[in-house]
C-alpha cells in the first residue's frame, strides 16, 4: 500500500474541501500542495473514494431508496445483488448508475431516449418491475416533438390536454438553449380556476409510451437552474394529470415578498386548487431538482434546494382521481398569473421513470 | 437527434466498460463537485457523453482514463454553468488527479468498498449513529447539531475523525489483503 503519509495541514484541508467547509483560500493552499506533490494526489484520491463509498454506502437517496423498497423483486446489476444492510443504497444507486448506461443503450420512444434496467441485469431470482426511463437534456432538437420558437423539438411529445391550444407550432414560449436547456417562459395562466388555459405552458410526455398502464409507481422529476423572479403566486415545477381540470403539480411558488418563494404542492379538482400544502423557503437565483412520484400508489413531492442544500418531501391528500388511469401525462409548467413580462424558467434535465412488471 | 446506434457488441462493450468502472468514475466526479446529488447528475451526464463518443474511442487503451477525462468536462462545465466554480481545482489539478483516480487495479478498488461495511461495523455505537444520522437520513449537519446540542462545527469534527478511522481501517485491511495474497 501506500507508505507515503500526509501532513496534518493537508489533512484538515481536503476535510474541509469533501465537507464543504473549506474557504477560497483554503482551496488555493490545497490546490498547491496537490499540484506539488503525486503521493499528495495519490492520498487525495483514496480519501476522496473513501469519502465516496462511504456516502454511496450510507446516504440514502430518497428516491432510489423509495423505489428499491417499493419493487417486490430483486433488481440486480451484474455483481451488485439487492441485499440489506450496508450494501444496499449503493445497489439502490447501482440501479441509478446503470439508468445512464441503459438509456443511452435503449430504445426511442416520442424523440427521447428510454432505458430499460433489465437489459442489462443478470439472472433474476423472481420476475419484478423494470424501470423503463425517458431522459431529456434539451442538448439537441429532437425532431417531432413540441417545437422551440425556432422550429426545434424539445423532446416533449404532448402538452397536458387542455393547456396551449392557443400556441402556434413553434411555441414562442420555449426555446432550446445552446449548450442544454429549455427555457419556459411563464405565461400569464394558472390551472386554478382555469386561468387562460389556451396559453397555459404544460409540455410532457404520455407516461403510457413508458408502458404505463393505470397501476404502476412513476416518477417524474426536473432540474431547475437559476429560480428567476416571478409576480405574487407565479410557479413553475413538475406535474401529472389527465387533463388540465385533473392533475397533481408541485414546485416552487412565488410569495408576496420579493425574490422569495416556497415549495408546494396542490391538486387541480375539476378545475380548482385543492389540498394545497406549503412548505419550506427559496430565492431567486436557486438551483432546485423537483421530482414528483407515485410509489406504493402514494404521491410525493420532493424539492431539493440545492443552492441552501436542503430537501423537504411534501405530501398531500391523495390524487386518487389519477388512480387506475391510463392516460396520465407528466412534465413540466411555468405559469405566472400576476405577471406581464413572461420570465423564462430554465430547466436542464427532465426525467420520467414508470416501473412496469418484467417480461411486458 | 439520437445517435446512430451502434452494433451490439460495441453497445456491450460499452455497458461493460462503464458498468466495472463506475465506482472510480462517480467518485472522481464526487471529488471534484462534492454534492452528491449534483455527482448523480453529472455522472448521467458522463455517462450520455461517453456514449454519443464512443465510436471515437480506442479499445487499446484504458477506458477509465478516457471516461475520467470526459468526466472533467462534464463536471467543470457543470460547476461553471452553476456559478459555482469559486472553490473548484483548476482544469491542470483535475486532470493530474486524473492518474491518481485511476491507479488503483479494480481489485485494489475491489477490495476496498467490501472493507467498507467490515470497518464501519468496528465503529463504537454513538459513532455509528452520527453516520447515519448525517448520511443515511439526509439531515443536514446543522440540523444534526441543532438537535444533538453540539455546534456544527463539533459534528463536522466528528464526522472527520470518524472518516479517518474508517480510511485508516481499510488502508489496513486491504494491505493485510494484499499481503496475504503475495
Amino acid at each position: 500500500m501506500n507508505d507515503w503519509t500526509p501532513s496534518a495541514r493537508l489533512r484538515d484541508l481536503i476535510d474541509a474541501y469533501l465537507d464543504g467547509t473549506v474557504s477560497a483560500g483554503d482551496v488555493a493552499e490545497l490546490e498547491a500542495l496537490l499540484r506539488a506533490d503525486e503521493g499528495a494526489r495519490t492520498h487525495f484520491a483514496r480519501y476522496a473514494q473513501t469519502h465516496t463509498d462511504l456516502a454511496l454506502d450510507l446516504a440514502a437517496s430518497a428516491a432510489a431508496d423509495r423505489a428499491l423498497a417499493a419493487l417486490p423483486g430483486p433488481v440486480s446489476v451484474p455483481g451488485t445483488p439487492r441485499s440489506p444492510g450496508p450494501g444496499r443504497t449503493w445497489a439502490a444507486r447501482s440501479v441509478r448508475l446503470l439508468v445512464a448506461a441503459s438509456l443511452v443503450l435503449g430504445l426511442s420512444v416520442g424523440g427521447g431516449v428510454v432505458g430499460l434496467i433489465a437489459a442489462q441485469t443478470g439472472p433474476r431470482e423472481r420476475p419484478g418491475p423494470v424501470a423503463r426511463t425517458l431522459t431529456l437534456d434539451f442538448r439537441e432538437p429532437r425532431a417531432g416533438t413540441v417545437a422551440d420558437a425556432s422550429g426545434a423539438g424539445t423532446g416533449f411529445t404532448h402538452r397536458l390536454p387542455g393547456t396551449g391550444s392557443g400556441l402556434p407550432a413553434r411555441d414562442p414560449s420555449l426555446t432550446l438553449v445552446p449548450g442544454g436547456g429549455l427555457d419556459v417562459a411563464a405565461t400569464s395562466s394558472d390551472l386554478n380556476t382555469r386561468y387562460r388555459l389556451e396559453q397555459a405552458e404544460f409540455p410532457g410526455v404520455r407516461l403510457a409510451d413508458l408502458g404505463f398502464t393505470g397501476a404502476e409507481d412513476f416518477e417524474v422529476a426536473a432540474a431547475v437552474a437559476d429560480a428567476p423572479a416571478m409576480a405574487f403566486v407565479g410557479q413553475f415545477g413538475v406535474y401529472a394529470g389527465t387533463s388540465a381540470e385533473w392533475a397533481t403539480r408541485g414546485g416552487l411558488v412565488s410569495q408576496r415578498a420579493a425574490d422569495s418563494f416556497r415549495q408546494f404542492v396542490v391538486n387541480t379538482r375539476d378545475g380548482r386548487d385543492k389540498d394545497a400544502y406549503f412548505i419550506g423557503l427559496g430565492a431567486t437565483g436557486d438551483d432546485l431538482r423537483v421530482r414528483l412520484a407515485r410509489v406504493g400508489g402514494k404521491f410525493t413531492v420532493a424539492v431539493e434546494n440545492r443552492t441552501a442544500g436542503t430537501t423537504s418531501t411534501l405530501g398531500t391528500r391523495h390524487a386518487e382521481f389519477l388512480d387506475g388511469r391510463a392516460d396520465v401525462v407528466v412534465g413540466v409548467f411555468a405559469c405566472d398569473p400576476r405577471g406581464t413580462d413572461r420570465k423564462a424558467v430554465r430547466f436542464s434535465t427532465f426525467t420520467a421513470t414508470v416501473w412496469v412488471p418484467a417480461g411486458r | 437527434m439520437d445517435p446512430d446506434p451502434l452494433p451490439a457488441d460495441r453497445r456491450a462493450l460499452f455497458a461493460e466498460c462503464l458498468h466495472a468502472h463506475r465506482g472510480r468514475l462517480f467518485a472522481y466526479v464526487h471529488a471534484l463537485v462534492r454534492n452528491l446529488a449534483d455527482a448523480d447528475d453529472v455522472f448521467q451526464l458522463t455517462a450520455l457523453a461517453l456514449w454519443r463518443r464512443f465510436d471515437t474511442y480506442d479499445p487499446t487503451r484504458s477506458f477509465l482514463n478516457w471516461a475520467l477525462g470526459v468526466a472533467r468536462l462534464e463536471a467543470a462545465t457543470w460547476l461553471r454553468t452553476r456559478a459555482r466554480d469559486r472553490l473548484r481545482f483548476s482544469d491542470d489539478l483535475t486532470e493530474l488527479l486524473i492518474e491518481a483516480f485511476a491507479a488503483p487495479t479494480d481489485r485494489e478498488a475491489s477490495d476496498r468498498r467490501d472493507a467498507l461495511p467490515r470497518c464501519v461495523a468496528k465503529l463504537p455505537g454513538g459513532d455509528r449513529e452520527l453516520l447515519h444520522e448525517c448520511y443515511q437520513t439526509g439531515t443536514d449537519v446543522a440540523a444534526v447539531a441543532a438537535r444533538l446540542g453540539r455546534s456544527p462545527s463539533s459534528v463536522h469534527n466528528s464526522l472527520r475523525r470518524i472518516r479517518r478511522v474508517l480510511f485508516e481501517c481499510i488502508e489496513r485491511t486491504v494491505a493485510r489483503g494484499a499481503r496475504g495474497t503475495t
